[in-house]
């Protein structure tokens, strides 16, 4: 199966680098593609579609959100039109694409934590061994 | 004043010449018949843009320049490409983790319960996670 991996990152930001150090090192062992791209608003390719804003704006969660966010709109919403208008963005994010012969997949992991670095490191081997074999 | 006499002699006898010429030409065209030329079709042009098809046979407009035979080729707008047709109505499937929910030991299972709800629910779009 055709499987990919990108990490949407910034480049001031030390928590996308150490992070990037793990997935490469993943990657090269499973022989997976792997790249690194710089999706800030600043960036060349910012039309392109990226995963960074999804989360965070009011029509997603009407769209796509579980309940649980819907039922705490009301509460949120100004926060979340603030951080639409305001140009915030959360890094780095880790999106693992694969295509299963229909359509592209897409895992997407916000967030970084080096505490929990073990744990993810694993998780995320056994999820592209699995992907890469099936 | 000699000159002058010279020079209107020799335009009148230029004038009568060619005009007996061009009579016998037309009247040569007009009892032996014109011959039929046969026009050529117009060589094919060596610059300018181009229709064309990409190796995986997508069409294409390609740029030939004039001067340097500059090749560029830029694929058809989205409307006109049937893959991006396809595509434009089915964004990928996504699930959202936070790092914590993929870092924890039932991240595996927590996939396959938001695939199958997403996959029943019918929407064909994106969960959240």
């Amino acid at each position: 199966m055709l499987v990919e991996v990108i990490l949407e990152a910034d480049i001031n930001c030390p928590l996308c680098s150490a992070l990037e150090k793990i997935v490469k090192r993943i990657c090269d062992d499973l022989n997976v593609p792997f790249t690194v791209k710089y999706a800030t608003h600043r960036s060349v390719a910012s039309y392109e579609e990226t995963t960074s804003f999804h989360t965070f704006s009011r029509e997603w969660v009407e769209r796509h959100g579980l309940s649980e966010h819907r039922s705490v709109l009301g509460k949120i919403g100004k926060v979340l039109d603030m951080i639409q208008s305001a140009g915030l963005q959360t890094y780095p994010n880790l999106i693992v694409r694969w295509h299963d012969g229909v359509r592209p997949r897409e895992i997407v992991i916000r967030g970084y934590d080096p505490r929990e670095a073990r744990e993810f490191t694993r998780n995320l081997a056994t999820l592209l061994f699995y992907l890469k074999k099936r | 004043m000699v000159y002058t006499v010279f020079y209107y002699a020799g335009l009148v006898f230029t004038k009568i010449i060619v005009y007996i010429v061009s009579k016998i030409m037309g009247l040569k065209a007009r009892f032996v018949g014109a011959k039929e030329v046969e026009e050529k079709p117009p060589a094919p042009p060596a610059w300018g843009w181009f229709e064309s098809k990409s190796p995986l046979g997508y069409s294409e407009i390609t740029w030939v320049g004039k001067a340097t035979g500059l090749t560029v080729s830029l694929p058809q707008p989205p409307g006109a490409n049937p893959v991006v047709q396809y595509y434009s109505g089915k964004p990928p499937a996504r699930l959202y983790f936070t790092f914590r929910e993929a870092a924890s030991k039932e991240w595996f299972k927590e996939i396959e319960e938001l695939a199958k709800s997403v996959e029943e629910g019918g929407k064909g779009g994106e969960g959240g996670g």
